[in-house]
């Protein structure tokens, strides 16, 4: 275009305000970031990681030889394999055994076994060799491993069904236009909003305190922890339902928990039933972590088995967790693809 | 049977939504509502079922003032209520849908339940016929059915409680004129059936001179008619309908109206 000529008052076009690509705030932002991360980064470590990283890659690729992480994945990943499926259990200590009636696929084998022995005759060490009996199943631990999951499973499922108890009053009272007064809605919501801001983790650590190792722990915590989401999404679901049905039948008369029932139910029970299988989903992947605080499920046998440097049977564990979870995500996606 | 004594109603946001209404309705009466949007008719109609609670004045309803909740709840189990959107519950079927209307007496036990006693629905059953749909409607959701289909439903649902009150908001504004005149027709044989009470508040002039005892017309929150279906002129229309301030625009609301009951009108094209 040609330059025109200035004759309504404006400015010509070569006179016109252009904005700098960096303003002098982006700039002084920048560098406060910059300056902020390189403070964090040493206390988080982040330098000493990219070294090890960086050495790690080295040894790996054969230019050095040292290197601390490498050693330490090197040496966990070759005991993880090859996986243990199977058990091997001493005759002796196994209660009320039948050589008769043998587990399937057992088989009993002898082995010699050498042990160091203090001779109280001559009061000198001394290795002597012992025959004994031992119950191999060569299924046997996988067999364990997949029962620890079903109870890893049921612990989940406990936890949903609990988590739903307790967001019904959660979801009733945390609906504004429900609550039959202020004081409750506010306590409901706050309650909610504190399940789910206490990690899953830390609710079990305490629990286990309190009802000792096992399951109960989990389902506690499961239930409480996702009671918190429950609740908001129930209360939510309630507050924007259609007002007209509602009106329709409190004008008959109909109190609140009918009207509740009979309208709002029917319209949230899709959406409702969507939180739940979620729920329900997420509380199957977090109740196999549980179990490393002692709340029962399979996490207590991975933790056990990772403790005793067991990496055999640690990859077993993780097999099949990683398999459930696939499994389940594929059964879950089909069910959601069915109710749509 | 329904007595408004000086009702005022006062919005929060300062709309003066009826002012200083005095009625009788008596027992059986067909009445018409008539009246611009916002002239009130839904305030009042929804006083008489406590959705809106009046300012001042009160309501004498069989004889009982309405002052305390145990009135109200004496009021709402004898007032019934058709609503312009329906308002049913679209995922229910038919059959429940009906049974609502039964729920502020119903046992709340047997409601969590979703049981109703087999009479109730054989009461049901004959008023759904009665309204004109069939056996094939009963189990069908709410959702699947017709603007037509639905009102009838509402229409069954509101009488399943033998009310002496129904009030019915805009009943047809939904609906096309064929299926407005069916529902009016249905909502009045089920009321003199019953000899019940009918307040109807509607939009359509035609509807109401044929199916009204009585005509109350209302404009900004005030009664300014009230008589026979026959006293209903085009001048008395116009001033119900026409703007207060100019009379040119009197007269254009009266044409409005006019082409409304195809009555034929040469300044409604340049009133668009």
């Amino acid at each position: 275009m040609v330059e025109r000529a200035d004759t309504t008052g404006k400015r010509s076009v070569s006179e016109w305000t252009l904005r700098p690509e960096y303003t002098k705030r982006f700039i002084a932002a920048t560098l406060l970031v910059v300056v902020l991360l390189t403070f964090s980064a040493q206390r988080t470590e982040i330098d000493r990681m990219m070294v090890m990283s960086g050495e790690a890659l080295l040894s790996v690729t054969g230019i050095t030889d040292e290197s601390q992480v490498a050693r330490g994945l090197g040496r966990i990943f070759g005991d993880m394999f090859p996986l243990v499926v199977a058990e091997r259990r001493e005759v002796g200590r196994i209660e009320n055994f039948d050589p008769e009636r043998l587990p399937w696929l057992g088989r009993l084998e002898t082995e010699i076994q050498t042990l160091s022995q203090l001779n109280t005759n001559t009061l000198q060490m001394e290795t002597i060799e012992v025959e004994r009996q031992v119950l191999i199943e060569p299924l046997g631990y996988l067999r364990y491993v997949l029962w620890l999951m079903w109870q890893t499973i049921e612990i989940a499922i406990w936890g949903t069904i609990l988590s739903v108890l307790i967001a019904i009053p959660l979801g009733y009272f945390g609906a504004r236009n429900y609550a039959p007064f202020a004081l409750l809605y506010h306590l409901s919501r706050t309650t909610s909003s504190f399940f789910r801001a206490m990690p899953e983790l830390i609710i079990a650590l305490f629990l286990v305190l309190a009802y000792g190792f096992g399951p109960i722990a989990g389902v506690l915590a499961l239930g409480v922890h996702t009671s918190g989401f429950l609740g908001k999404f129930f209360a939510e679901d309630i507050e924007n339902a259609d007002k007209g049905p509602q009106e329709a039948l409190l004008s008959t008369g109909a109190n609140r928990v009918k009207v509740l029932i009979y309208t709002v139910l029917p319209q949230v029970a899709p959406s409702y039933t969507g939180y739940v299988q979620y729920i329900l989903e997420r509380n199957i992947r977090s109740a196999t972590v549980l179990g490393i605080v002692g709340a029962g499920g399979i996490g207590q046998e991975l933790k056990g088995r990772f403790e005793m440097f067991n990496f055999g049977h640690v990859s077993t564990i993780l097999l099949v967790i990683l398999l459930t979870v696939i499994v389940l995500e594929y059964i879950a996606g089909n069910l959601r693809k069915r109710m749509m | 049977m329904i007595q408004f004594e000086a009702l005022t109603k006062q919005f929060a946001d300062g709309t003066l939504a009826m002012h200083n209404i005095n009625l009788e309705i008596p027992k059986g009466q067909f009445c018409v509502l008539l009246g611009p949007s916002g002239a009130g008719k839904s305030t009042l109609l929804r006083s008489l079922n406590g959705l809106v609670e009046p300012t001042s004045g009160r309501i004498i309803f069989a004889g009982r003032p309405i002052t305390g909740r145990q009135d109200l709840l004496f009021m709402r189990r004898r007032v019934a209520m058709v609503h312009q959107s329906f308002n049913l519950v679209p995922r229910l079927t038919v059959l429940t849908n009906v049974l609502c209307g039964l729920l502020g007496r119903a046992s709340l036990i047997k409601s969590l339940l979703g049981v109703f006693p087999r009479e109730q629905k054989h009461n049901a059953c004959r008023l759904i016929e009665s309204v004109g749909l069939s056996e094939e409607h009963v189990y069908r959701k709410a959702s699947g059915l017709s603007g037509g289909q639905q009102q009838r439903v509402g229409i069954a649902r509101a009488f399943i409680g033998d009310p002496e009150v129904v009030l019915a908001d805009e009943p047809v504004a939904s609906l096309d004129p064929r299926i407005s005149r069916d529902i009016m027709q249905l909502l009045r044989n089920a009321s003199q059936a019953r000899n019940a009470t009918v307040l109807c508040s509607l939009h359509q002039v035609d509807l109401a001179r044929e199916f009204a005892d009585r005509i109350v017309a209302m404009k900004t929150g005030r009664v300014v008619f009230d008589g026979s279906p026959s006293d209903l002129t085009d001048e008395v229309l116009g001033e119900i309908y026409g703007d207060e301030q100019s009379g040119s625009r009197q007269a254009e609301g009266a044409s409005t109206i006019k082409g409304m009951l195809g009555l034929g009108s040469n300044r409604l094209g340049e009133a668009a």
